[in-house]
């Protein structure tokens, strides 16, 4: 079927052509012509005005009654001229009115509460005593990493009549732990209470000269955040409030010349006030458990004077709480443990660094370390006003004089003044402070004026 | 009026009427207007202060003084008697 066969091979030569093809073509652009038109709006309007012809009325004057009136005030003008003319009750009068308002800030006096060599120690409260004569300096370490064992003091400085300092504290009270907090009793000048970093508070009795011996109220979980005096009726004694970072705030009854110590309540801000440790699981250990353990970091607290038994309390994450004093819920079936918290307020997003309640108006002031300040209506739950500071603020306090002004401190060489009113600077009262670059306590007197940084 | 413009230091005198408007002046025009205006509307203010104080007192006299003048002004029912003096002529 298949079979071979070959052909003779067969070629050609290739040939270049060397002819090209060429053709002209010419483009002709016609002209572009461009025309320019003027274009005139014009707007025209026509107004109308009518004017009435009024009759000028000349002006009736009764001349009897003027003749009458001016023979009765004549005499009277004519003394009163006299009295001022030449007269130089306001020769030396010269109110300066016309200049804003500033605040004039004197240092009335330096005290070097620390030696220079002491640059671990800080001044960590101040408290005057209620007649205004006595400023009590607490001191402490500034760094702890642990258990606090340093040996600390409070020293006591006398304000003379003339406005003086003593140079040298006239009576010095040492304590085995650092100072957190001060508070001298609001009636009774002779008493001074202390929290301690190493969780105690203190109570001393300064009548006697020769015993310093403080007495001591009780230990917290934590170290301690705020001790408070609260002033009740005239018969009854005081009580002593402290709060702690263990989330408990006791309250105790100092009777037999403050020697004696009785505990009256004890109040608890629940971890589950956090709603983030709300969602927690309950462990096997259940209600026990939660009973025994810490509550909610307890920074600061104050009392509205409007409502005696309503205090505000403020926690490290940031948490605000109504709390009542009244308040009767026990917490986890242990009666002895009390919640006091009635209502919240909206949220910080940092942690609360102190709160103060107006001592004129329904408000209360907060600061967070998220370097805000916020004032709050003790009935509403949203903040009325937010105040961003340039600095974290840590405390706040209540100005004598016009007590709707606060003045705000901490991580600034600046003391800021605010109204409460309406959140507004005192942007003329503002003072810096020379040489240190934060202030950790401020306290006014209420007589007169002192600060610290 | 003369005694009183006559009087030491006095800049001018100025009777207002009840509606505010001067009746008398000694001063030109442009600050007569402005005077009785302004010093009418304050008497009024001052008169009702004196009275919601007290309801039965009354305002009798007033006196401002400034860095430059001393504003003399004795109100009436009808009139209002205002007296402008530079005291220390």
């Amino acid at each position: 079927m298949f079979s071979t066969k070959s052909f003779d091979v067969v070629s050609f030569n290739s040939e270049l052509s060397t002819i090209k093809l060429e053709s002209s073509a010419n483009v002709q652009t016609t002209e572009i012509v461009y025309t320019a038109d003027d274009t005139q709006t014009t707007d025209t309007r026509s107004i109308g005005i009518q004017t009435i012809k009024e009759q000028k009325t000349d002006i009736q004057v009764d001349y009897d009654k003027l003749a009458k009136f001016l023979k009765k005030v004549t005499p009277g003008v004519l003394e009163v001229l006299d009295e001022a003319y030449g007269s130089n009750a306001f020769d030396d009068y010269n109110p300066n009115v016309a200049e804003a308002s500033s605040a004039n800030v004197e240092i009335l006096k330096k005290i070097n509460a620390l030696k220079e060599s002491d640059t671990q120690l800080k001044i960590s409260d101040l408290s005057w005593s209620t007649v205004g004569g006595t400023l009590a300096v607490g001191l402490s370490h500034i760094y702890h990493e642990a258990w606090c064992d340093h040996l600390s003091t409070i020293q006591l400085y006398n304000l003379t009549i003339e406005d003086n300092f003593t140079d040298a504290p006239i009576k010095t009270l040492e304590t085995n732990g650092c100072i957190l907090t001060l508070s001298y009793h609001p009636t009774e000048p002779s008493i001074l209470a202390a929290g301690l970093f190493n969780w105690d508070v203190l109570v001393w009795n300064l009548r006697n000269d020769d015993s310093i011996t403080p007495t001591h109220v009780c230990t917290h979980g934590d170290y301690v955040s705020q001790v408070y005096w609260k002033p009740r009726s005239v018969n009854d004694v005081a009580l002593l409030l402290s709060s702690s970072i263990d989330g408990y705030i006791l309250i105790h009854k100092l009777t037999a010349n403050f020697t004696t110590v009785q505990l009256y309540k004890r109040f608890k801000i629940v971890k589950e006030r956090n709603p983030v440790e709300s969602a927690r699981p309950r462990s096997a250990g259940g209600t026990r458990e939660r009973a025994a353990e810490a509550g909610l970091c307890i920074t600061s607290f104050d009392f509205s004077p409007a409502h005696p038994s309503i205090f505000i309390v403020g926690t490290l994450c940031g948490g605000i709480y109504k709390c009542s004093l009244d308040s009767v819920t026990s917490i986890e079936g242990d009666t002895t443990l009390i919640d006091p918290v009635i209502d919240e307020y909206e949220r910080c997003l940092g942690g609360i660094t102190c709160i103060k309640c107006s001592p004129l108006h329904n408000l209360f002031v907060s600061s967070t370390t998220d370097k805000e300040i916020r004032i709050y209506n003790l009935d509403e739950h949203v903040s009325q006003h937010t105040i961003s500071a340039d600095n974290t603020v840590v405390g706040l306090t209540w100005m004598i004089g016009n007590q709707d002004i606060f003045a705000a401190y901490g991580a600034d060489a600046y003391i800021k003044f605010y109204n409460v009113t309406d959140a507004k600077p005192m942007t003329c009262a503002k003072f810096e402070i020379t040489g240190k670059q934060c202030i950790s306590s401020l306290c006014v007197n209420s007589k007169r004026y002192a600060q610290d940084n | 009026m003369k005694r009183i413009q006559s009087h030491k230091g006095v800049v001018g005198t100025i009777v207002v009427n009840a509606e505010g408007i001067p009746i008398k002046s000694t001063l030109d025009n442009t600050t007569t207007v402005q005077y009785a205006g302004l010093i009418s509307q304050l008497s009024d203010k001052a008169r009702s202060v004196v009275r919601d104080l007290d309801p039965t007192n009354d305002l009798t006299f007033l006196r401002i003084r400034s860095k430059k003048h001393e504003i003399m002004v004795a109100p009436d029912k009808e009139f209002i008697l205002i007296v402008v003096q530079n005291p220390v002529d």
